[in-house]
């Protein structure tokens, strides 16, 4: 009797210690799970947190910049390498020509929006930065109100194209001067052409000749044209040509107006292009710049680009190209689309009087002239463009063109939260062009998934 | 009897004591992890939890708005469950083949063969390169005109695979590249097979148990800890893939590769939704610490630890 209790009772003690094991164990394991799984929300957090300690550093060791004393400026770009060259360039001029300034270049390639509005959140943004995307930066309060300066100094903004000054203002205020622009054509590569016997485009072609000369320079291992259901946003001067648009003129409503008789046909059109040229790409990954690389390897007649890679296209010349404008429907017009960022600074500032010297130069005749020299874009002032006299360049000729017809400002441009309703409208794409889904009614869901979005 | 409860009281504190000294020690040996994660990664924890019941774009304060970050996921986001559809299907079909692959790698490796050494050390290589590194070699591996693989396709007779740019297809490529890294969980594993004592083997010898018996009877059950180890860890990591997707795929073609974490990482960075990213992943904590409980919870049916078996 007394026996078999305490074989019971070693019994369970021997339990109760097994399962304090693995109650301890379970309980390590568990906290190793919640810092591994944490590391996921950490790492955003942190990575801000040490982004914003740097450059404060680095504003607190800056000059308070009182007159006559030396002033150091933080200009930040996302331009690097053989980009930043041409305004680096222009800041050494700047610098020459007031002694008093220095200017320190910030180049930050990546995750630059990112990079900006820590800094800008934090008061430790650079004394000049380049933005593009001012819906994102304006609604902060952060950002510097312009006119006050240009008002100050009668400084002329009539000297730059208006359409690029839209591009400069958002909700109705002006928060940065122009830097360059570009807007986009087709290239293409005459051999391709040549071997196939198909005439090379010529400005003001239609949509239908587009889609046959795809069709005709597509065969194995060779494509006429990569159309992607991903990029939105330079589906714009097709839609625009038909008259349609994909959002109001003021940013707000999309319902009625993605949906609209106009874009279905642009979107069949769309559709179209897509089934002609190479039905998969490397989706996801073909944004504005890729392609170019399928393009220069001779896999691909023609693409949608900026005038950027132009300079080191001619420079290796290995590729007869001919740039053409975009295709139209009938009895459509050209409406190009626009690349272009502007100069701000930051409310905070504390050297906005030497800040505001450079922005003027950077953006004025003398910096412009240094930047755009070589081909490299074109210029905002609008007589500094005229004596590069690139309108008349064989291969810039195309690009000029779009320019003229441009009228509206890109949709991101009109709304903040456009980046999320873009999303919408390309998943809408991509069921199109994948799924061969129903265009009207994709757009009419699109339209009232986007439209919940910007409300 | 009341000597021996005191006896017991005084064995009782003495017992603790030892305890004491012994938490000491293990917490004095974590220290270094513990204190990176009180100082590096407890704040941000709790500045995001408080972010979550915000609208918060980064520049400007932070507007309060309660639970409406949680009710948008859960009634309005359409990418929302989608996002969440795929990153279940990459976890349960990428941790049981990373499980299966990496016993079986093991088991093989196991063996004491002429240049076994060279051969375990070939199989973990592979595992050396991760991240962006393995992303851009398997762009090029899988390139749909000029990669290896179709190539190798093609000389036997087989079409093309698009494997990067088919709806179809893509998740299940990006968990192909994922096995890539089987090397590490294989490794885990041949430390556990040769530590199962081979008095096991001789006596299931004995007893008369083929090869498969042996294995599905006494390999298996005694490296279940290893097992148990390797599902969670790969768990909680596949739920956080990120990587893969966002340079390979960039979460396409048609969001078939849209994972959950991308649908964080694009509110945070692309739209600058930072309250919702926040409130996102929060969500995902919770889902992940449920899951690796329940894990836990069963390992009592199937997890055998060799020391607490019959009860010492």
């Amino acid at each position: 009797m007394s026996m078999s209790t305490s074989k019971n009772n070693s019994r369970n003690n021997s339990r109760n210690n097994s399962r304090n094991n693995s109650r301890n164990k379970r309980w390590f394991m568990l906290s190793l799970v919640a810092a591994l799984c944490l590391s996921l929300l950490s790492a955003c957090g942190g990575k801000s947190e040490s982004g914003a300690n740097s450059s404060g550093t680095a504003a607190n060791g800056g000059n308070k910049g009182t007159e006559g004393n030396e002033v150091t400026l933080r200009f930040m770009t996302w331009d690097s390498g053989q980009t930043l060259q041409p305004y680096q360039n222009a800041i050494n001029a700047f610098m020459e020509k007031n002694p008093g300034i220095k200017v320190k270049v910030e180049s930050v390639p990546d995750n630059y929006d990112q990079k900006l509005l820590t800094s800008l959140a934090s008061d430790t943004a650079p004394d000049v930065f380049m933005a593009w995307n001012y819906p994102l930066y304006v609604p902060g309060g952060a950002l510097e109100d312009m006119q006050a300066w240009v008002d100050k100094d009668n400084y002329d903004l009539g000297k730059y194209y208006p359409i690029l000054m839209d591009y400069m203002k958002y909700d109705g205020k002006l928060w940065g001067l122009p830097t360059t622009y570009s807007t986009r054509a087709i290239y293409y590569n005459k051999k391709l052409f040549d071997e196939a016997g198909v005439p090379y485009p010529q400005d003001g072609w239609k949509w239908d000749e587009f889609v046959d000369t795809v069709h005709k320079l597509t065969k194995p291992g060779q494509y006429g044209f990569i159309m992607t259901p991903d990029d939105v946003m330079t589906m714009q001067p097709y839609v625009w040509s038909n008259g349609g648009d994909m959002v109001s003129e003021d940013g707000k409503t999309v319902e009625g107006v993605l949906n609209s008789v106009e874009n279905v046909e642009t979107m069949t059109f769309l559709k179209q292009l897509y089934d002609a040229s190479s039905k998969i790409n490397s989706a996801g990954k073909f944004s504005t710049n890729n392609g170019l690389e399928s393009f220069q390897t001779g896999q691909i007649a023609m693409f949608d680009n900026g005038m950027w890679p132009l300079g080191d296209i001619l420079k290796e010349g290995k590729l007869d190209i001919g740039t053409v404008t975009h295709p139209l429907p009938e009895g459509g017009s050209l409406k190009g689309i626009i690349h272009t960022s502007g100069y701000s600074m930051p409310k905070s500032g504390k050297n906005k009087e030497a800040a505001w010297e450079l922005i003027k130069f950077m953006s004025g005749e003398e910096g412009i002239k240094i930047i755009t020299a070589n081909k490299f874009a074109f210029s905002p002032v609008i007589s500094v463009d005229e004596e590069n006299g690139y309108a008349a360049d064989p291969y810039l000729e195309a690009f000029a063109k779009e320019l003229e017809g441009s009228d509206k400002l890109i949709a991101s441009m009109r709304n903040e939260k456009w980046s999320e309703a873009e999303d919408m409208i390309r998943a809408g794409v991509q069921a199109i062009f994948y799924n061969n889904a129903d265009i009207q009614s994709t757009l009419n869901d699109a339209a009232k998934q986007a439209q919940a979005v910007l409300k | 009897m009341a000597q021996s409860s005191a006896g017991q009281t005084l064995l009782k504190r003495s017992f603790r004591r030892k305890r004491l000294r012994e938490n000491a020690a293990g917490l004095f040996f974590i220290s270094p992890w513990l204190i990176g994660f009180l100082l590096l990664m407890f704040g941000p924890m709790v500045f995001s939890l408080g972010i979550s019941f915000t609208e918060w774009n980064m520049v400007g304060s932070p507007k309060f708005i309660g639970l409406e970050n949680y009710a948008h996921m859960f009634t309005s986001d359409p990418f929302y469950f989608k996002s969440m559809i795929v990153t279940f299907k990459y976890v349960f079909i990428m941790v049981p083949l990373q499980v299966v692959f990496a016993i079986l790698i093991a088991v093989l490796l196991n063996r004491a063969t002429y240049g076994i050494k060279f051969f375990r050390s070939i199989f973990y290589l592979p595992s050396l390169i991760q991240g962006v590194t393995l992303a851009l070699i398997f762009s090029w591996m899988l390139n749909d005109d000029f990669g290896p693989v179709n190539y190798m396709l093609e000389l036997v007779g087989l079409p093309r695979v698009h494997w990067l740019t088919d709806p179809n297809v893509a998740l299940y490529a990006l968990i192909f590249i994922a096995l890539w890294g089987v090397g590490s969980p294989m490794v885990l594993y041949l430390s556990a097979l040769r530590s199962v004592s081979s008095e096991y083997y001789e006596a299931a010898d004995i007893d008369g148990a083929g090869p498969v018996r042996k294995f599905f009877n006494i390999t298996i059950p005694l490296i279940t800890p290893t097992i148990l180890f390797n599902i969670l860890t790969s768990l909680i990591s596949a739920f956080q893939t990120i990587v893969l997707a966002f340079v390979l795929t960039g979460g396409g073609p048609a969001n078939s590769t849209y994972f959950y974490s991308l649908h964080v990482y694009r509110n945070a960075f692309t739209h600058f939704k930072m309250g919702y990213a926040s409130a996102m992943a929060w969500v995902m904590f919770i889902l992940i610490v449920l899951l690796t409980g329940l894990v836990l919870a069963s390992s009592k049916y199937w997890v055998h630890y060799e020391d607490d078996g019959g009860g010492r």
